[in-house]
């Protein structure tokens, strides 16, 4: 429930913010909000709306039509609104702060954001104002080109086939325990699938667990999507993979 | 003088039958997705090699040889020596057996292991085919004896082969995620339809060798008719796809405008030399709608048949058998004849499927049915046969491991 509403107010800032900002300031507003806005009350939305027009500088009444447009966009239905920018967010974003007070999605998988882009990890170092963070080892090529691939596959699902997600999770979670993976990479890949779309998907096992893990989300697209959507899916998801550095130390071709 | 021009006839048709085998390749691996095609098409291929020695080593035998109480051959296995137009007729008769196991091959396609197929291709072409071939047309066969009509085997070849297809489904299960937890049908569409359709125009040609080459003679007159009858039944196949098509509302499609010309041909293959050009239409117009309903009536029913071989052949056979016998020229529609085609068609069923299914299930336990899903999603040419059919556009695991 608490997911559903951080999701909700990340897709209501999206929608009423990405008419005024810049990609790049949107989502510094975007992560601003997740790092800072603790609830969903009158007093949450205007704190939020003026921290985001004081940094980007939005004018007066600009900022009055925003404390309204957010407060309402907060009740629409689901379906009125965008898609979660939450793995917009995951690209190239600053490492999170651990601040226990603040509503972070759980973590869904046992590596940080952070540790699959050491990028991320050094613009953290630069940002000032923001404490210092825990940075845990990036993840082994094989185990960040993996995550890369199931991250794009589920973000690309969520946008072409989005009514599809739920069957796509009970699906794989059907897969998880009728596969053969050991059961630390089981329990690893349910946690995963408890938030897909927030998950890093980082996952420790061997290339064979990993291939395995792909294999099953495989199965698990072509239930939910049919053979060819899957099929699709999957390639795009390799493209994606095959750009990322780690890519070049482990090919994600390896994983199919 | 006419024994020779016969045996260069039966010579010419016994090419043009063996072609079709090009027809089938073009239609099948059209019809299946880019990284499956080789598979199909090696399945065609290499199951041509096998049935071929197995039906010279005992399927001839079986089904020509002498009968034993009208229901099996009991001599000329493996024959090495014989007359010249007998030579041509075991040579025939290979290419018909080749051509009832080739059916099975696209309805099984893209989930079957490759070796799985090779084994059941040599048992229907040592037993089943060979069998119900004896009874349809060896003299002393049970159902030639009662008057059966089968003129170059709507129910020896095609309702055979698609019967054992309708077996090996059924003991298979559908393609990874071709129908939904609902019930719904998910569409795969085959990679290539020009080559499907190509594919098609070459079974047509061969179909004059099939039906040209079953009269008994050049001097019997028979030959115009059949070929007339036979080329008026793709027509009125193809006509009868397209009026089921249109008259529903359904979008007009070449791949079931192709296999409606088919299914027409499969309905004259019985009675080619015995309906007039009229009749001969009808029963295409029949077959062509009837196969093109069949093809979604089976898919309702979960039946993952990748090119429709059920709907054209086991459809299209069964009717060609009941046409054969209700337009029967001269005697039509005579109700002891109709029966006699009935039981034939029913025989046909009752021997294939159970038959086909037993072998199916033998094969299964001894080296497996079913490709791994891991094959299925990386695709049966690289796994099953490491090359792949158009290396410069798939994205291929193949790719990879051959660089590395």
């Amino acid at each position: 429930m608490a997911t559903q509403a951080l999701s909700q107010r990340r897709r209501a800032a999206y929608a009423v913010l990405s008419p005024l900002l810049e990609e790049d300031a949107l989502l510094d507003a975007l992560r601003m909000q997740h790092q800072s806005m603790r609830g969903d009350a009158v007093s949450d939305i205007i704190g939020y709306i003026d921290q985001v027009a004081a940094r980007h500088n939005i004018d007066a009444a600009s900022r009055k039509k925003l404390y309204e447009a957010y407060y309402k966009a907060l009740k629409q239905p689901e379906s009125e609104l965008p898609m979660d920018p939450w793995p917009l967010m995951q690209i190239g974003t600053p490492a999170e702060p651990v601040t226990p007070s603040a509503a972070a999605p759980a973590p869904a998988a046992v590596v940080p954001v952070a540790a699959t882009t050491p990028v991320a990890a050094a613009m953290q170092a630069a940002a000032p104002g923001l404490p210092a963070a825990p940075i845990a080892p990036p993840p082994s090529p094989d185990r960040a080109v993996c995550a890369e691939l199931l991250r794009s596959a589920i973000a690309d699902v969520q946008r072409f086939h989005g009514t599809a997600m739920s069957d796509l999770r009970s699906s794989a979670l059907e897969q998880i325990d009728q596969g053969r993976l050991s059961q630390p990479v089981r329990k690893q890949a349910r946690d995963a699938w408890a938030q897909p779309l927030q998950a890093t998907w980082v996952v420790d096992g061997t290339p064979a667990e990993l291939s395995q893990l792909v294999h099953q989300f495989y199965l698990a697209l072509c239930e939910a999507l049919g053979p060819i959507d899957a099929d699709q899916v999957l390639t795009r998801a390799v493209r994606a993979a095959e750009q990322i550095p780690a890519a070049r130390q482990f090919s994600p071709r390896k994983l199919i | 003088m006419n024994e020779l021009i016969n045996l260069v006839w039966v010579g010419i048709c016994t090419a043009l039958v063996f072609f079709m085998q090009a027809g089938f390749a073009l239609v099948e691996g059209g019809l299946s997705r880019a990284k499956n095609s080789i598979n199909v098409i090696m399945k065609i291929y290499l199951g041509t090699c096998f049935i071929g020695v197995s039906f010279w080593l005992a399927g001839y035998g079986l089904a020509f040889g002498t009968s034993v109480d009208g229901l099996v051959g009991g001599s000329g296995f493996a024959p090495l020596k014989m007359g010249g137009t007998e030579t041509l007729g075991l040579l025939y008769q290979m290419m018909f057996a080749t051509t009832a196991v080739t059916i099975v091959s696209g309805a099984v396609a893209e989930r079957m292991r490759y070796s799985a197929y090779l084994a059941f291709a040599v048992l229907m072409a040592l037993v089943i085919y060979p069998v119900y071939a004896h009874w349809a047309w060896n003299p002393g066969g049970w159902l030639k004896n009662m008057g059966f009509v089968d003129l170059a085997g709507d129910g020896a070849i095609h309702s055979v082969g698609a019967w054992c297809s309708l077996a090996g489904l059924l003991a298979l299960g559908p393609r990874l995620g071709r129908f939904g937890k609902n019930g719904e049908v998910r569409d795969i569409p085959g990679h290539n339809l020009p080559m499907v359709a190509l594919g098609g125009f070459i079974l047509w040609l061969g179909w004059f060798g099939f039906n040209g080459g079953s009269i008994a003679g050049v001097e019997s007159g028979q030959l115009g008719t059949v070929l007339l009858n036979t080329y008026l039944g793709g027509c009125a196949g193809g006509i009868g796809a397209l009026a089921f098509m249109r008259l529903t509302g359904r979008p007009i499609l070449m791949s079931a405008s192709v296999n409606g010309s088919l299914c027409g041909l499969v309905s004259l293959t019985g009675g080619a030399a015995t309906l007039n050009p009229m009749t001969a239409i009808l029963t295409g117009l029949i077959a062509g709608a009837l196969c093109t309903w069949g093809a979604e009536a089976l898919r309702r029913r979960r039946i993952d048949d990748t090119v429709d071989a059920i709907a054209v052949h086991g459809l299209g056979g069964t009717w060609g058998l009941l046409a054969a016998g209700l337009f029967f020229e001269g005697d039509m529609f005579d109700g002891g004849r109709v029966m006699v085609q009935a039981i034939g068609a029913v025989a046909a069923f009752a021997w294939a499927f159970p038959m086909a299914y037993v072998c199916f299930k033998l094969v299964d336990k001894l080296i497996g049915l079913r490709a791994p899903t891991l094959n299925e999603q990386r695709g049966l040419d690289y796994t099953e046969h490491h090359e792949i059919g158009y290396p410069e556009f798939q994205n291929s695991p193949g790719q990879l491991h051959k660089e590395s």
